[in-house]
């Protein structure tokens, strides 16, 4: 198998160097005889099944294969070729400051989904004339983006193709069930990827967790999709928890304890009681559950015995 | 990995190192993000390519003493291929997590100019790629993601009211910043601690204020910072809980070793445990939805810690 798809690649290398390096254009019959796999090829036909699919990896690949007319006089004779032009990634004038950024952008893949597409990108950027700076050190920022679900390269490229997409979504308690959806967009958030999208089948908006998408993503065809306008993903994904109540909660807190809802509250640290503003009972209930003693619920009633039945559970 | 992805390399090896002298394997390796084994694979496949197969018209790749590599004819592939869409996404992924970074305003500057410049390089490849991934981070004070800004550039200390994770405490310290980094889905300042005697990481949204000091950073020789790579794991014991389905969110934070779907949906999930603390909140915002398994000790402080509050509510 490794031996085939070597030489696969080596045809189809051969055939980007054939047609870029002429300029008129080549024509089937010379191509039939300068790459091994077509002149070995049984038949005709044969021959014109690899050339067509060869032909379609290549512009899948983004490589700008043009069909032209060879000469006048017959219009049955084409030939075909690659415009450096078309082909040439145009040089940019980055300045270092910027080559810096873009080298930490890349980087921001490793050990993820995107790792060698990044490593790829940033090398033909390079390739220019261009050179990132070696001591990339001297600027103090290191991140990763640690998606590393190969759902989520799929998903960008659909959503960037404006592709519905259709996959086994995992639900909590482990059946899964197919989707078929129109993807908005992808929202990383608390290093969970998730992905907004209209389903089709339920013709309602859902977000999806990325990591609980099984096996491979089954693309439609591209530019159906669009995504309404003023559409906010962050704020769609927020908590992943329904917002099921709007108000404020009031608290007795132990002085110099419970510092993140002192923050929530603008409280001081030695403020007794505090308001804190929340919108999700359920999740509201949990982060108030895990203080503690250190914090008791005035207010609301329903809060309040939530919390008491939450605890007594702990006993 | 997969023969386009593949393909798409080894027509960027060749302009890329055409573009520059001989190159250590390990360093293309590297700049690649594969291996050498794979990089001399690929090199080998591209000696047997070029627009003729007779001698003479090939590429031409040497391997020098010292582990070097040249390329001395790329046969007219003297430029890379334009962006893919895949590729200029992978890129305005990562400079977008940059300009979600305040805490580096010249990181932001130069994100943002790199990404203007991007997109026109890319052209209609990439309309859409922009705004397909978002990423959602912690609400910041804008005040103190200036101050270490600030410090990080003109390297000065910075006194920090910080709130810990592990015990919601404040704690006033005085830290050299050393950089930031996001991992797993949150932001970081990684400082030498002068009241920890050691390197640390401060999770950004937990930094109450940031002041910065006119004392000259200091940061012993010995110092390093973490490796990007490594995961959050803390050290510590690891425990083994019992969840009931509702509770499955658990399985996916990062501290989360393993998980198990047992027949009736439940889950039994293997989580490392750094604070005895931590855990004691977690089981208390869970309720009966988790029960410890096989650690009494650990049981009993949950227990006496739900049966405290429980007293609380009913003073």
């Amino acid at each position: 198998m490794a031996g085939a798809s070597t030489r696969r690649t080596e045809r189809l290398l051969t055939l980007v160097f054939v047609m870029l390096g002429s300029r008129r254009g080549v024509s089937r019959d010379r191509l039939r005889e300068v790459i091994p796999d077509y002149a070995a090829s049984a038949s005709e036909q044969a021959f014109e099944r690899m050339f067509e699919r060869d032909k379609e990896s290549l512009r899948e690949l983004g490589i700008p294969v043009e069909t032209v007319q060879l000469d006048s006089a017959h219009d049955d004779e084409w030939g075909y070729r690659i415009d450096p032009r078309a082909y040439e990634l145009p040089a940019v004038a980055f300045t270092t400051d910027e080559l810096i950024a873009l080298d930490i952008a890349a980087r921001a893949w490793k050990r993820a989904a995107l790792e060698g597409v990044a490593a790829i990108a940033l090398r033909k950027l390079e390739s220019t004339g261009l050179d990132v700076p070696d001591d990339v050190a001297s600027v103090p920022v290191e991140t990763r983006l640690g998606v590393s679900e190969p759902a989520f390269a799929d998903l960008m490229g659909a959503i960037i193709e404006r592709r519905p997409v259709q996959f086994d979504y995992r639900k909590p308690g482990g059946d899964s069930e197919h989707r078929s959806v129109e993807p908005w967009g992808l929202v990383l958030r608390r290093g969970s990827a998730y992905l907004v999208a209209h389903d089709t089948d339920r013709d309602d908006r859902r977000v999806f967790r990325v990591s609980r998408i099984e096996g491979t993503i089954a693309r439609g065809h591209a530019g159906v999709v669009t995504v309404p306008e003023g559409v906010d993903l962050r704020a769609l994904v927020g908590d992943g928890e329904p917002e099921t109540f709007s108000g404020n909660a009031t608290l007795r807190v132990v002085p110099g304890r419970a510092m993140s809802l002192r923050r929530m509250a603008n409280a001081e640290p030695d403020d007794l009681e505090i308001t804190v503003p929340f919108r999700s009972l359920e999740r509201f209930e949990r982060e108030v559950a895990a203080y503690g003693p250190d914090v008791v619920v005035l207010a609301p009633p329903q809060l309040r015995s939530a919390v008491i039945r939450r605890l007594e559970g702990s006993l | 990995m997969s023969t386009a992805e593949s393909m798409l390399r080894m027509l960027t090896l060749l302009p890329w190192l055409r573009s520059r002298g001989p190159v250590e394997m390990s360093e293309v390796a590297a700049h690649f993000g594969i291996s050498e084994d794979q990089l001399a694979d690929e090199l080998a496949t591209l000696t047997f390519v070029g627009p003729g197969q007779g001698g003479g018209e090939l590429v031409d790749i040497s391997y020098e003493a010292g582990g070097t590599v040249a390329v001395h004819d790329s046969q007219g592939l003297e430029f890379a291929l334009r962006l893919s869409t895949a590729e200029a996404a992978s890129l305005i992924t990562g400079l977008t997590l940059l300009t979600e970074l305040p805490a580096s305003r010249g990181s932001v500057d130069a994100a943002i100019s790199a990404l203007a410049k991007l997109e026109e390089a890319a052209g209609a490849a990439i309309a859409g790629a922009a705004g397909a991934v978002v990423i959602s981070h912690e609400h910041v004070d804008p005040s103190v993601e200036l101050a270490i800004s600030e410090a990080l550039k003109n390297q000065h200390r910075l006194a920090l009211q910080y709130v810990s994770a592990a015990r919601e405490d404040l704690s006033e310290r005085e830290v050299d910043p050393m950089r930031l980094i996001v991992i797993e889905g949150r932001a970081y300042l990684e400082a030498w601690c002068y009241l920890a005697e050691g390197v640390r990481m401060f999770r950004l949204d937990r930094i109450v204020s940031a002041s910065v000091t006119a004392t000259p950073v200091n940061i012993p020789a010995d110092a390093h910072g973490r490796d990007a790579d490594d995961p959050l794991l803390p050290v510590g014991t690891d425990v083994r809980l019992h969840l009931a389905r509702a509770a499955e969110h658990i399985t996916e934070i990062p501290s989360c070793l393993s998980r198990e779907t047992l027949p009736d949906g439940s889950l039994d999930a293997l989580v490392r445990v750094a604070d005895p603390g931590w855990l004691v909140r977690l089981m208390l915002s869970l309720g009966d939805q988790a029960r410890i398994v096989d650690d009494p000790e650990l049981s009993a402080m949950v227990a006496q810690r739900a049966q405290e509050a429980l007293a609380a509510y009913s003073e």
